[in-house]
C-alpha cells in the first residue's frame, strides 16, 4: 500500500472504519505498539463531533491513550518523521513539544498542502476549459 | 503483616476447576497454596485447622453484591457487608457501579478498594460505569477506570440512550478487553412494572413486566456483542427463553456468559401474590416454567455462575405498598446454604454447585481466584455440609434483614473463611 512496507492504523474501535484491514493496513489499539519502529507517523485531527457522537469519553482520556508525546514517540525509529495535515488540536492528538520538535515536518506539510491543492484546482479548471473549447 | 503457615487437615477438598474431589490436606504459606495432599519439604505449620467431616473449597466469588457505600450507608456499609460475606464463605464480592456517587471516576474506585482493604474481610472487585452517571448518554473513561482496578464495566439497571450508544460503548470496551456486564431490560417494555406480567399481576391489578422486556434486550445485545466482538456477561437472567438465546449464542462461539441469582431458583410470581414486599424483585420473579428452565441451564453450564444479588435495605424501605417498596433482597447469608440445598434436591452435583460459586464467577470476572492449585491465592471456604441452621434476625450477619428466606432452614454452615492465607472468619469463635 502506498509503496510502503507496512501501513498501520492506531485507534480505539469506535473510530475505525468497518473492516479496515481489507484495505491492507495493520490495526493496533495501543499507540505504543503501533509506533514501534515506525519510519513515519501521520497524526490526524480529532474532530470535536466525535465527542458528541459518544465515540469517545473525553479529550483527556483520548490524549492519555492516543495523544502523541515524546515518551510514546521514543518507540519509533530514532530518525522518525512526524506529520499532521493540520490544524492541530494541541494537547488532544498531539503534545506541543512533539508538534514543534525536530522530527516534525508539519509546517512544510501544510505549506506543501497549499501547493498541492492549487495544483489540483488548476488541473480541474484546465479540463473544464478544454471541454468548453471542444464544444 | 506476614502470612501464617496453615495446614488444613481431615477435610474433603473440592476444587472443581482442577477436578479435585477427595480427602486431601491443604498447605498454605505466604498467602498462597503451597501444597495439596503432602506437605512441602520442611513445612512447619503455625496454625492447624481441623476440617474433619467438612468440605474445603475455594473461597466463594459473589458476582453481585450491593455494599451501599458510598451513598446509602443507612442501608449497609463496606465494613458491614464485607464482614457478612466473610461469615458466609465469600472471599470476593463484585460491586456494581450504582453507588452514590456512581463509580464513574477512578477516585470512587479507589475509595471503595481502600475501604475494603481497611476492613480486611472479603475483597471487593469493582465494576465501573459504562456511561457517566449511568445516564446512558456518553461513554465513561473506561481506560482510566480499568487502570484504577475495575474488572469490567456496566450500566447496572439503567438503560442506554440508544442502540448507537450501546454499539459505541461495546466497541470502546472491546478496545481495552473490558467485559461489559449487562442487565437485559428493555426500559420501554418494563416501564413502571413491579412484578411479572401474567396471571398474578392481572389478579392483583399491578403493572407487570413482560417476559419480552428481557428477551428483546437479550436479542438486541447479542446482535451487538457479535458485531463488536466485545466480551459480555448477562447479569441475573430470569426467563427460560432468554437463557435459551444465550445458549444458542454460546454454541455459535459468541463470547458471552450469564448468571442467575438464588431467589429466581426458589421463588416464582406466585410467591409475590400476597403483596409481600420481600418478594419484590427487579427483574421480577417469573413463572415456574422459567424457574425450571433456569435450573436446567445452571446444570448445563449455560449459566456459569450463581450469585446472591445482595441488596440490603433498612426496614423502612420495605414498609410501603408493594409497588412503592424498594426491590431486592439481602442475600449473602443464604448464598452457600441455598446452593447446597439445590444439591440436596438433586439439581446439581456438589462439585458443579461449588464450581458455580467459585471458578465459574472468577472466570467471568477474569480474576485469578476461585481455584486451589499450587501457587494460587489461598482463598478458602471450610464448611460443614451437614450442619443445618435457621436464618433469622439473630443468625443473619448482613445488616440488611430483608429476605424472603427468613425463617427457612439453611443447609451447611461455614466454619472458617480464609482470604490471601489469612483467617477472616472463624465460626468457632463467632
Amino acid at each position: 500500500m502506498l509503496n510502503t512496507g507496512e501501513v498501520r492504523v492506531v485507534a480505539p474501535r469506535t473510530l475505525l472504519p468497518a473492516d479496515v484491514e481489507s484495505l491492507g493496513v495493520k490495526v493496533f489499539h495501543e499507540l505504543r505498539e503501533g509506533l514501534r519502529d515506525a519510519d513515519v507517523v501521520m497524526m490526524l485531527r480529532l474532530q470535536r463531533e466525535r465527542m458528541q457522537g459518544a465515540m469517545l469519553p473525553s479529550e483527556h482520556e483520548y490524549f492519555r491513550l492516543y495523544g502523541l508525546t515524546d515518551e510514546k514517540l521514543s518507540m519509533a525509529k530514532t530518525d522518525v518523521t512526524v506529520m499532521h495535515p493540520g490544524p492541530i488540536n494541541r494537547g488532544v492528538e498531539m503534545d506541543s513539544r512533539v508538534a514543534d520538535g525536530p522530527p516534525s515536518v508539519i509546517l512544510e506539510q501544510v505549506a506543501h498542502g497549499i501547493a498541492a491543492r492549487m495544483a489540483v484546482m488548476s488541473m480541474a479548471m484546465q479540463q473544464n476549459i478544454q471541454q468548453q473549447v471542444n464544444d | 503483616m506476614t502470612s501464617p503457615r496453615i495446614r488444613i487437615f481431615g477435610g474433603r477438598l473440592i476444587d472443581p476447576s482442577n477436578r479435585v474431589d477427595g480427602p486431601l490436606d491443604l498447605y498454605i504459606a505466604d498467602g498462597r497454596v503451597a501444597a495439596i495432599g503432602e506437605p512441602p519439604d520442611g513445612f512447619a505449620a503455625d496454625i492447624q485447622l481441623d476440617a474433619t467431616g467438612m468440605c474445603v473449597t475455594p473461597g466463594l466469588v459473589d458476582l453481585c453484591a450491593r455494599l451501599r457505600e458510598p451513598g446509602q450507608e443507612h442501608k449497609a456499609s463496606i465494613d458491614s457487608e464485607c464482614r457478612a460475606a466473610a461469615a458466609s464463605g465469600i472471599t470476593t464480592l463484585c460491586c456494581p457501579p450504582d453507588t452514590d456517587p456512581v463509580i464513574d471516576t477512578p477516585a470512587v474506585v479507589e475509595l471503595i478498594r481502600h475501604r475494603a482493604r481497611q476492613v480486611g474481610a472479603a475483597r471487593v472487585a469493582v465494576l465501573g460505569a459504562l456511561t457517566p452517571g449511568l445516564q446512558g448518554l456518553h461513554l465513561s473513561e473506561m481506560a482510566a477506570l480499568q487502570h484504577a482496578g475495575c474488572v469490567g464495566v456496566s450500566n447496572a439497571g439503567n438503560p442506554l440512550g440508544s442502540t448507537l450508544i450501546e454499539r459505541h460503548a461495546f466497541e470502546y470496551a472491546a478496545t481495552f478487553g473490558l467485559t461489559v456486564f449487562l442487565h437485559a431490560d428493555d426500559a420501554a417494555l418494563s416501564a413502571d412494572g413491579c412484578l411479572h406480567e401474567g396471571r398474578v399481576s392481572t389478579r392483583l391489578g399491578l403493572p407487570g413486566i413482560p417476559e419480552a422486556a428481557e428477551t428483546v434486550a437479550v436479542a438486541r445485545d447479542l446482535a451487538l456483542i457479535e458485531q463488536t466482538g466485545v466480551r459480555a456477561h448477562f447479569c441475573r437472567l430470569t426467563t427460560r427463553r432468554a437463557v435459551r438465546m444465550v445458549a444458542r449464542a454460546q454454541f455459535d462461539g459468541v463470547p458471552v456468559t450469564a448468571d442467575v441469582a438464588i431467589p429466581y431458583l426458589y421463588l416464582t410470581e406466585v410467591d409475590a401474590s400476597q403483596f409481600g414486599p420481600d418478594y419484590h424483585f427487579i427483574p421480577p420473579l417469573r413463572t415456574s416454567e422459567d424457574r425450571e428452565g433456569l435450573l436446567q441451564s445452571l446444570k448445563s453450564g449455560t449459566l456459569g455462575a450463581l450469585c446472591s444479588d445482595h441488596q440490603p435495605h433498612e426496614p423502612d424501605a420495605k414498609l410501603a405498598p408493594f409497588p412503592a417498596t424498594e426491590p431486592g433482597a439481602s442475600g449473602l447469608d443464604s448464598l452457600l446454604p441455598l446452593t447446597l440445598k439445590l444439591v440436596e434436591e438433586g439439581y446439581l452435583s456438589l462439585p458443579d454447585a461449588i464450581a458455580r460459586l467459585t471458578c465459574g464467577p472468577a472466570r467471568i470476572l477474569n480474576i485469578p481466584c476461585g481455584e486451589l492449585a499450587v501457587g494460587r491465592v489461598a482463598d478458602v471456604c471450610i464448611f460443614d455440609l451437614h450442619a443445618n441452621w435457621r436464618l433469622n434476625q439473630q443468625t443473619i450477619s448482613s445488616r440488611g434483614k430483608n429476605t424472603p428466606f427468613m425463617g427457612w432452614e439453611m443447609r451447611g454452615r461455614v466454619r472458617y473463611t480464609l482470604r490471601d492465607g489469612h483467617i477472616i472468619f472463624n465460626g468457632n469463635s463467632a
